[in-house]
């Protein structure tokens, strides 16, 4: 399975000699420890970047690599690389550093099923790329026949990568994953302000509505052309799937984290089952849905991936782990453990699902007298953990008399996801794709502390 | 192990006779030690080792990138590089001129952090959880790790540049969490050098210190949203530098957009007299920091640039490219994460230079205000910036008030600077270093500043 780029004539690994590297560190390592699992990728990726309304370059990056976990005498250790010619150097490190590491709570998978989940799609795989420049011009053409002020960027990006995982117990599997994405965007500068907007989307194959995309871009500067004032009050202010996915999402993933629940870093660490979000609130996580580039049919430890409800008509449902921290909580891993080559497997979600609710957005829209809408901001870098947010508004937008007056600048908003969201304003109707990796809708605060300058 | 004069060779080889205006190899060793801690107890030791290399080519202002775990087949590589750029190359290729360097940078380091056991980083990241945790009944957990990283450069250029370079860095971080009821806060230690290993021992007090802060933020308010005077600690400052003005110096964000160009022009007074911004990683002028190095991603010599003279923008950072286009010298701010990525222009180590105020007057005329101390981090859109604060205190009177959580402060480009009405005199260094994320790369950058104080400056709040 050669991932060759198709226009670049790549000098694809194969995937085959992957296999066996994998299968010669597991035999080398086997009888010399209690555990062992090899985990190794490979990954082309094609990136088409336009700067400044024009094609910039062309890129081909391949990688491909080894991560080594080992148990012996019942402690953990772990080496890395991307040498694929020195086996022994790998195994030698891991087997010396397990002297130095945490005791193992866990049996690896002794089999991995590599359900229906489908993340590749061939057709990402088969374009060429011509055909990439050729939609990124299309939609930097679109962006400058509205406004040819507008200085556009745009990059469409594909990745192919196969995720290869094989342990002493018995267990392995492979498969192999494609994501598509597509970016757009611009800056428009006018007098000393600066406007800046950008559209991102991704899919396992090349389904991306380029058109649309574009045409997202534009309904947004045009609504940005008016800067209008806010003023310094709690308001209400509804926040858009981005911003719910940007400001909101960071500090819950935390607090449901299995890792932050066990050390007691998490507010709900002691809230399973309780009430602490709006009614309304559910929230899935669920890597199981083929095509999305976030989902997978098993995690970085071979667990399959399943349907895992977090929060529950605004109950704590569950918490998601991975194989080591489900051990050290006495509790089983939910097909969480994701990693980075370098790094020990931890617990991270996948694809996201919040629940859509009942109202029209036009229709939350209309029922605010004055108020905000948040897209992203800037700053807000705190202590995800306190459930604290606040930044400078970047994308954003002011409700005068239930419609969208113009952009605000210079204006803050700030909240607590455990105070704030206990009763929501209301959840809109519909869920949106946000960035290819979950799918949500509106939310609205009833009232959020709003500083501006005076 | 390939070693290195088989590497210099390859390089030269593959370097012969291209089809392209400009060709550049890059490959990079790296070595590195992660331990972690989950609470007291240890979660991860881990090492690892790579090798990955890139070619990058330039044709008709076009460029074709290659980044690659085997080196086998370069020459395959730079063709690669050289059709893509091809295809993408219209106009003109205009890099400017730099004098190709043959060097070889030795590293030079007082203790090497590689050379230390284990075991001995293990036991002082031990002493450092018991002091965190002998604080205070109220310490829920800690979350700290230890890493040392060393990464060897070898550069070539088809114009005959050839330079190897080595860096090191040792980080000890311990992060402690204080909890209360449903009421969780966090402060953090934090200690890194680039030569040093003896520079993260001993450090037990400001572990005790980060302790105490996350319980005294237990009782801290959330502040009131709206307009203050605000003073900055030293590394807050630093960032503000960073995020407020050097980000829009960065000559990639200027030099194909002629109206930020017209808005960024030479001469243009952003500041008052007393402020002075410059950012630079020559070793020479700022030795030891994260951002020091002689040579930066393109083999161009580093040096210091002001960017802010006495409150007037007097220059900015370039790549050989953005530099060649504006008809400016290059700066040596050429920068790559790894081979698997094309340099962009980014800063070094960027500073505030010292004026002539001290904390305490800057706080004496402070009828209400707040003072901001330490930074959990930063972001621009080059006219809006937003940071937040590890730490914050109200100034009521000319005094020190009540403690602060989450706080965030926000500015504009054109007039924050402008509102800076104070710079003190003493200078420090933010240890803690940091990454700045830019264009999905991240870099070690330096940063160093006196206390500040800023007019008029948006907090977040409720």
């Amino acid at each position: 399975m050669a991932t060759t780029a198709r226009g670049t004539a790549g000098a694809g690994v194969e995937a085959a000699d992957l296999q066996t590297i994998a299968e010669q560190v597991l035999s080398l390592v086997k009888s010399r420890v209690e555990q062992a699992e090899v985990y190794a990728y490979e990954t082309a990726s094609t990136p088409v970047d336009f700067e400044a309304n024009r094609l910039k370059s062309l890129e081909t990056k391949e990688s491909r690599g080894l991560a080594l976990r080992v148990v012996k005498d019942g402690r953990i250790g772990l080496a890395a690389t991307t040498r694929l010619n020195d086996p022994t150097m790998l195994v030698d490190q891991a087997v010396e550093l397990a002297a130095f590491g945490a005791l193992a709570r866990f049996e690896l998978p002794g089999a991995i099923d590599s359900s229906e989940v489908n993340v590749y799609d061939a057709a990402a795989e088969a374009l060429t790329v011509e055909q990439m420049v050729a939609l990124g011009e299309e939609m930097i053409e679109r962006i400058r026949a509205y406004d040819s002020e507008i200085l556009c960027e745009a990059g469409i990006r594909r990745v192919v990568e196969t995720t290869l995982i094989l342990n002493s117990r018995g267990g392995s599997g492979r498969y192999k994953k494609s994501s598509f994405a597509c970016i757009v965007g611009g800056q428009l500068i006018r007098g000393e302000d600066f406007l800046n907007v950008w559209e991102y989307d991704s899919a396992c194959g090349p389904r991306i509505d380029q058109k649309e995309l574009a045409e997202k871009a534009i309904r947004k500067f045009e609504l940005s052309k008016t800067v209008v004032t806010a003023h310094t009050r709690r308001q209400p202010v509804i926040f858009t799937p981005r911003g719910v996915a940007g400001i909101l999402w960071g500090p819950m993933a935390a607090a449901l984290s299995g890792k932050s629940v066990y050390q007691g870093s998490s507010a709900l660490s002691d809230k399973l089952g309780q009430q602490v979000f709006d009614p309304r609130l559910t929230i899935t996580e669920d890597s199981t849905v083929s095509g999305v580039p976030s989902s997978a049919p098993f995690d970085d430890e071979g667990v399959p991936t399943r349907r895992l409800p977090l929060i529950d008509r605004g109950a704590v449902a569950n918490f998601y782990y991975d194989l080591q921290t489900a051990g050290l909580a006495g509790k089983e891993s939910t097909g969480n453990g994701y990693r980075s080559p370098e790094s020990l497997p931890g617990p991270h979600t996948g694809t996201i699902f919040f629940e859509p609710g009942d109202v029209a957005f036009e229709k939350m829209v209309g029922g605010i007298e004055e108020g905000l809408i948040v897209e992203s901001v800037t700053g807000n870098a705190g202590n995800v953990f306190s459930g604290d947010f606040s930044g400078n508004i970047q994308g954003g937008f002011k409700i005068e008399k239930g419609k969208i007056a113009g952009r605000v600048k210079d204006t803050m908003v700030a909240g607590n996801i455990f105070q704030d969201m206990k009763q929501l304003g209301g959840i809109a109707d519909v869920a949106e794709w946000v960035y290819g990796q979950a799918r949500i809708p509106h939310l609205l605060f009833a009232e959020l502390g709003v500083s501006t300058t005076s | 192990m390939t070693t290195t004069s088989s590497i210099r060779d390859q390089i030269e080889q593959a370097l012969k006779g291209h089809n392209a205006d400009y060709v550049e190899i890059r490959v990079e060793e790296t070595e590195a030690t992660t331990i972690s801690y989950r609470g007291k107890e240890l979660e991860e030791v881990g090492k690892t080792a790579n090798l990955g290399g890139c070619v990058r080519a330039a044709y008709k202002g076009g460029w074709g990138f290659v980044s690659f775990n085997a080196l086998s087949q370069l020459r395959d590589k730079v063709d690669l590089a050289v059709r893509q750029a091809r295809l993408v190359g219209k106009e003109e290729t205009k890099l400017a001129p730099v004098a190709p360097h043959v060097d070889v940078v030795p590293l030079r380091l007082t203790r090497d952090p590689r050379s230390v056991p284990l075991a001995d980083k293990k036991r002082l990241m031990d002493e450092y959880l018991e002091t965190a945790w002998s604080r205070s009944s109220k310490i829920q957990t800690t979350n700290a790790a230890y890493a040392d990283s060393w990464k060897k450069t070898t550069f070539g250029s088809s114009e005959g540049t050839y330079v190897e370079q080595e860096k090191a860095r040792a980080i000890a971080r311990v992060i402690v969490f204080a909890r209360e009821d449903g009421n969780v806060q966090q402060s953090r230690a934090s200690f890194s050098t680039t030569h040093d290993y003896d520079a993260l021992v001993g450090r037990h007090d400001e572990v005790a210190k980060a302790a105490d802060d996350a319980v005294a933020l237990l009782s801290a308010a959330v502040p009131t949203g709206g307009e203050y005077t605000v003073i900055c600690d030293p590394k807050i400052a630093a960032v503000f530098a960073h995020e407020a003005f050097g980000h829009l110096s960065e000559g990639d964000n200027v030099y194909e957009n002629e109206k930020l160009r017209n808005i960024m022009v030479l001469g243009r007074k952003f500041g008052r007299p007393f402020l002075n911004i410059a950012d630079g990683g020559d070793p020479a002028v700022y030795p030891g920091q994260p951002g020091t190095f002689r040579y930066d991603d393109e083999g161009t010599e580093t040096r210091k640039t002001y960017l802010i003279k006495e409150g007037v923008l007097v220059g900015r950072l370039h790549s050989r490219e953005t530099a060649g286009k504006l008809g400016e010298e290059p700066t040596g701010n050429a920068r790559a994460q790894s081979y698997r990525h094309q340099p962009l222009v980014r800063m070094t180590n960027t500073v505030i230079e010292p004026g002539d105020s001290s904390f305490e007057e800057m706080l004496a005329d402070t009828r209400l205000g707040i003072f901001c101390k330490d930074w959990y981090g930063g972001s621009t859109t080059h006219e809006q910036f937003g940071f937040s604060c590890a730490e914050a205190w109200m100034i009521r009177d000319g005094k020190l008030a009540e403690p602060l959580r989450g706080t965030t402060l926000s500015g504009n480009l054109f007039r924050t600077l402008e509102n800076i009405d104070a710079v003190g005199r003493d200078f420090e260094w933010t240890e803690s270093g940091g990454n700045c994320g830019k264009g999905g790369q991240t870099a070690p950058v330096g940063s160093g500043s006196p206390y500040i104080r800023i007019q008029n400056a948006v907090v977040g709040g409720r």
